[in-house]
């Protein structure tokens, strides 16, 4: 929990963790963007980042970690957007193989999927619970809103790779989806996630509301969800709070910390559903060292920002951290 | 470790239940000005539904009963708001302020003109609070007192640059690089803004995207000032970030104290 007791016995009521972060604590990222071994960067506005150079400098800003720095020594990574994810995915999968503390995310594409609710209408009707409605009027009318159940079908490569061959899905720590971009798969390949439990990370928020994921994805899946950003990119408070009711009355359900840089928002996660927040820094997006440097100073209980370092994730994911000390082979 | 100004502090206590604003006690953010090397910082009261003539003046009296490190803004508001995303809640909020100035039960002042100089500067939200009228930006300039506005999805820097910059005479500091929370479009409109108009500087607040930051540097170097957030982080959060993007040490000087002291007339804090 964040709240703490001052030496004297009195609550401390203060917002930032009082005391050092303990010394050389393990952190695992469970969500990096990175180039595999060949793969070219989409030209674009944000940067992307090889594999290689991030496990090079693991903390993402370049310093030598001291003793006493959390020491960044996993992370789970998926290709960037605007690369061939199936042939990026494999890449990453290639790299990675062997290397404790690191597994990769296949990316999943799916181009005609679902999509959430876009526009003020369509998100007005989310609100109301009547998106499936608008989305059968829409369809009828052509204006593509894509939010009704079962409106899905694939045909990304990625997907029709893991149908002709489901087995491909034991290779990779789980799936990651940007439905917002490309919709969610269809539903013969979420058939495979769920008989394969695979777990899944889903871009949550604004773009792609929880209460949406909870209706269109969630019940067709078996494995744990892990929703980024807690579920509330880029500032969504009202996603943040049904993110965080979500898991706790769904045990699958787990929040990774990327891009929810308003202390109150990760204490209120923290405070509720300790045992189900993960680190992740949207790397390259920001360095991992700055991003968990943000959770610790929310987070005022060492037991609580360990597990949210490390010990979540590597229960989740079957990650040894004792391993993955070891220096990248 | 390098002396550090704050230009983007909330002090003091919300009334609107949000969770964006935790309430930061004076006495907290002085510890965490002494964890980031912050020398100086200058601070606002979080948002309001009640308006800010209380808020304003406890802030004051806070900040002048403390060791003078910390300035204090005055929030300000108006009757105006942006209409710039076609959401119904923005639409609604504008049309009742402007059809409740019209009908004489306009925002209730602020401030008191005339008290203005015991301020460091003024703060806008306008798409909460609305922009002030042409009688206060008199008072404001008059006081020769900097603006920081909000800045980003629901207050362009279009509008801004129509509805506030048009109306000062003095430095408009826009906030999150013009770009709050993730927008491209509104950060390339605020170095664009701020590239043609010496006056216009741009703060580091609340951008956790590096490419944002990178680009930022990158286009108008010379016009970037530390602000932290506070309580949406630390002072010493907030300028690792910078740091994680900026290597040049004179350029982190810059927008760390250099340009901060130069806008507020205080070049002797480097030690």
């Amino acid at each position: 929990m964040s709240a703490t007791t001052l030496a004297n016995g009195t609550p401390d009521d203060a917002l930032f963790r009082r005391t050092p972060v303990p010394a050389g604590l393990d952190v695992i990222d469970v969500h990096l963007n990175a180039l595999g071994s060949g793969i070219e960067p989409a030209p674009g506005f944000y940067a992307a980042e090889t594999l290689a150079a991030m496990q090079a400098d693991p903390g993402g800003t370049g310093d030598g970690a001291d003793d006493d720095a959390p020491r960044f020594v996993g992370g789970i990574a998926a290709p960037p957007a605007g690369v061939e994810l199936l042939h990026a995915s494999m890449a990453l999968q290639d790299d990675l193989l062997g290397t404790p503390g690191w597994q990769c995310w296949l990316r999943l594409d799916d181009e005609g999927g679902q999509r959430p609710p876009s526009g003020p209408l369509a998100q007005a009707a989310l609100r109301l619970g009547a998106d499936g409605l608008l989305s059968r009027v829409s369809r009828r009318g052509g204006t593509g809103t894509g939010t009704g159940a079962g409106a899905g079908t694939g045909t990304g490569a990625v997907a029709a790779a893991i149908d002709a061959d489901p087995e491909l899905l034991a290779r990779f720590a789980g799936v990651k989806l940007m439905p917002q971009h490309s919709g969610l798969p269809g539903r013969t390949t979420l058939a495979h996630l769920a008989r394969h439990g695979t777990p899944v990370l889903v871009h949550a928020g604004i773009q792609c509301p929880v209460s949406w994921l909870e209706r269109h994805l969630l019940p067709h899946l078996s494995g744990p969800v892990v929703l980024a950003h807690l579920g509330s990119w880029p500032c969504s408070a009202d996603d943040l709070h049904r993110a965080v009711e979500l898991a706790s009355r769904d045990a699958r359900v787990h929040l990774e910390t990327s891009g929810a840089n308003i202390g109150n928002f990760l204490r209120h996660a923290v405070d509720r559903v300790p045992e189900r927040i993960l680190f992740g820094s949207n790397r390259p997006m920001c360095a991992p060292r700055v991003q968990f440097a943000h959770v610790a100073a929310s987070v005022a209980d060492d037991a609580t920002l360990a597990a949210i370092a490390h010990g979540n994730a590597a229960r989740l994911f079957g990650i040894s951290v004792d391993d993955a000390r070891e220096p990248c082979r | 470790m390098m002396p550090l100004f704050d230009v983007h502090v909330h002090l003091g206590k919300s009334d609107t239940g949000e969770l964006y604003y935790g309430l930061l006690e004076r006495t907290e953010y002085e510890r965490l000005m002494d964890e980031a090397g912050v020398v100086r910082a200058f601070a606002f009261a979080p948002l309001r539904t009640d308006g800010y003539r209380t808020a304003n003046a406890d802030l004051l009296a806070e900040c002048e009963a403390g060791d003078g490190r910390i300035r204090p803004f005055a929030r300000l508001g108006g009757d105006r708001l942006p209409v710039s995303e076609p959401q119904a809640w923005i639409a609604r909020r504008a049309l009742r302020a402007r059809l409740g100035a019209l009908a004489g039960r306009g925002r209730a002042p602020d401030i008191e003109p005339d008290t203005l100089h015991r301020y460091a500067g003024v703060k806008l939200l306008p798409h909460l609070d609305g922009v002030p009228d042409d009688a206060m930006f008199e008072a404001i300039n008059a006081a020769g007192l900097p603006v920081l506005t909000h800045a980003g999805r629901y207050a362009t820097p279009r509008f801004i640059e129509r509805h506030i910059l048009s109306r000062l005479t003095g430095t408009l500091i826009i906030a999150h690089l013009g770009a709050f929370p993730d927008r491209e479009r509104e950060l390339k409109q605020a170095i664009e803004l701020a590239r043609r108009e010496p006056r216009v500087v741009l703060d580091t607040s609340g951008i956790w995207i590096r490419d944002f930051l990178s680009h930022a540097v990158a286009e108008v170097p010379e016009r970037i000032v530390f602000g932290s957030d506070c309580p949406l982080t630390t002072p010493r959060v907030a300028w690792a970030m910078v740091e994680s993007v900026v290597d040049d040490p004179d350029l982190r000087r810059r927008i760390g104290h250099d340009l901060a002291a130069e806008l507020f007339g205080l070049r002797d804090t480097l030690r």
